[in-house]
């Protein structure tokens, strides 16, 4: 038994592992700890797996621990308050990116953990309203003032052009025709 | 900027050419097992990694007498588990020369399911070594085996089989059914006692004569008279205990064991908001000096890690002191004014032979407040490899969660707290 459930999960998690990373990227902006949160959720998943492989919609199920696994770890505001002796440079992944890119990552960087959260969900993952709230453990309601803030904060932080990457090049705006 | 500019932006976003993946599901298969396996064990009743600590330390070899049927039960209150804060037990009367000692044997050890003191002679090499079990945790099977059915499950969920016949039992020993069985060697407080021979603390003296008795109804106690050197200093002198008189020096000593006494130890630092998924379940402590300038609190995470076994040490210091840095495997920070460096090394199994295959263990050394810092993490199973740790990483790591969440009160012991877990 043990093993027939292993071999579902395995395939299940190796099948998804793709779509599950780049949901990580999207919500915390850096593979090494994309990693690190997609290993943290499917470990969790695996504990669940009985529950997680019987529900309707297992992506959903599988999602949603990802992303209240990323807010858990944000509320520590950990990054704010820790520094290294001397700091190591982050490696970089190989990224083929452009400068709109650049700056909507400077951007979204800025932002609450849950709006970002709810950006991914409702942008990204394409959920309604309505299951981003459930994901998110909040109303639908708020999940809509969510977006709208974390869509105004994006703008103004674009238009403001504060974001380091931005500098010397062109925004967003002028690239794909954004307001 | 509008809701199909963000959609777009966002897909190019994770258009993006991922790194190679550090995801490993056979990992997350492993430790997802484990944390079933220790919720499965939660759930019958079982729990505490102090006991299988302890249990660890003890072994031996030999009885000479053992019960017949049930005995009377000693008159202390009897307990179910202990405050792993405050010491249950402690000697109300020792030989001359001896004195409750905390440096030359052991520290006491307090978990919530035993305790050990310990008193040396200042003038032989002789040692009284004293475990107590709470109500329940070790009692008298039907064929005369001092068992803990908690510590055979705690053997099996670490190590997958069952546990040797020399691990199985509270003290380690067998009364054996077809001899010496029903002589009684005093009794304390009104309780038969049994005594044997042979060595009940592993790493502590080299065995000698001990009395086990029942000190409360359900929980029983163990004393031994032992030797701490092998060249038994002082074997010739007068204040040496041996043959009968070391018997009656065991039965006096137990007959004025003072239970439940106790008064709560004190801590320099406390522990507070540790992440839910992290809590803190089972502790211990031990002592050293006089009302504790060194206290070390053994802890263990909860269901999330339950092979995370951490050792936390404050000790008031005018300066810091070195702490070691090994290239490749350390790294410096500093978390809200607090330096530190943290190491992790291979940990060896069980039997210190071989290296447990993606094991680590993490020591973090640190200076702050005039208190210096050591914590230890036994066991943790992380996917990275990758040195020197970004400072998110540095908050996968269960020493830095733990120092994140230390609240430091000083090198003064009036300012400490008896409540290290807030």
């Amino acid at each position: 038994l043990s093993t027939r459930r292993d071999d579902e999960f395995a395939e299940y998690v190796t099948s998804r592992l793709g779509s599950l990373r780049r949901t990580a990227y999207l919500l915390c902006q850096d593979w090494q700890r994309a990693d690190d949160l997609v290993q943290g959720a499917i470990t969790k998943l695996y504990v669940h797996w009985g529950r997680a492989r019987a529900v309707e919609r297992t992506d959903a199920y599988t999602r949603a621990i990802l992303v209240r696994e990323f807010l858990i770890e944000r509320r520590s505001g950990w990054a704010r308050r820790i520094t290294l002796h001397p700091g190591p440079p982050d490696e970089s992944a190989p990224v083929a990116d452009i400068e709109g890119v650049l700056d909507l990552r400077a951007a979204m960087v800025t932002l609450p953990p849950r709006q970002r959260a709810t950006l991914v969900l409702r942008f990204h993952c394409d959920l309604s309203v309505d299951q981003a709230a459930e994901v998110l453990g909040c109303s639908p309601g708020t999940v809509k003032s969510q977006t709208a803030k974390a869509i105004d904060s994006l703008r103004r932080a674009l238009e403001s052009g504060e974001s380091p990457s931005r500098a010397g090049r062109r925004g967003p705006a002028e690239i794909h025709g954004v307001k | 900027m509008d809701e199909p500019n963000v959609r777009c932006l966002l897909d190019q976003m994770a258009q993006a050419e991922p790194p190679s993946s550090r995801v490993d599901v056979r990992l997350a298969s492993r430790l997802g097992r484990r944390r079933l396996r220790w919720r499965r064990i939660c759930a019958s009743g079982a729990s505490g990694l102090a006991a299988i600590a302890l249990a660890g330390l003890l072994s031996s070899d030999l009885i000479t007498s053992g019960p017949t049927g049930a005995v009377a039960a000693g008159t202390a209150k009897a307990q179910a588990g202990f405050s792993p804060f405050v010491p249950y037990a402690s000697f109300g009367w020792l030989p001359v020369g001896f004195t409750a000692d905390t440096t030359k044997v052991s520290p006491p050890v307090q978990t919530a399911q035993s305790t050990l003191v310990t008193a040396a002679s200042m003038l032989t090499d002789q040692a009284f070594l004293l475990v107590v079990y709470p109500a329940g945790s070790c009692q008298m099977g039907p064929w005369g085996k001092f068992v803990s059915p908690m510590i055979t499950q705690n053997f099996e969920r670490r190590h997958h089989h069952a546990p040797p016949p020399y691990f199985q039992s509270c003290r380690a020993f067998n009364f054996s059914t077809g001899e010496g069985v029903g002589p009684v060697n005093g009794q304390v407080n009104g309780v038969d006692t049994y005594l044997g021979s042979g060595q009940v603390h592993g790493d502590l003296g080299n065995g000698g004569n001990y009395l086990t008795w029942e000190y409360a109804k359900g929980a029983w106690a163990q004393l031994q008279l032992t030797t701490t050197s092998s060249r038994d200093q002082g074997q010739d002198s007068g204040a040496w205990i041996s043959g009968s008189a070391a018997t009656a020096a065991l039965l006096r000593v137990a007959d004025r064991i003072r239970f439940g006494e106790g008064q709560p130890e004190s801590f320099p630092f406390q522990i507070t908001g540790m992440p839910t998924n992290q809590g803190l379940y089972s502790t211990s402590y031990a002592a050293y000096g006089a009302r504790t300038l060194n206290t070390n609190l053994w802890l263990g995470l909860g269901p999330s890690a339950p092979e995370n076994d951490i050792e936390i040490s404050a000790t008031p210091a005018n300066k810091p002191a070195t702490c070691a840095f090994v290239k490749g495997r350390s790294t410096r920070g500093t978390l809200d004014g607090a330096r530190f460096t943290l190491t992790t090394m291979p940990v060896p199994d069980s039997y210190g032979a071989a290296v447990m295959e993606g094991w680590q263990q993490e020591e973090l050394c640190g200076y702050t407040d005039h208190l210096q810092i050591s914590i230890l993490v036994a066991q943790n199973l992380l996917s990275r490899q990758r040195w020197p740790l970004t400072s998110a990483e540095l908050s996968q790591y269960t020493a830095v969660t733990v120092l994140d969440h230390m609240m430091l009160l000083g090198p003064d012991p009036a300012n400490w707290t008896t409540n290290p877990l807030g």
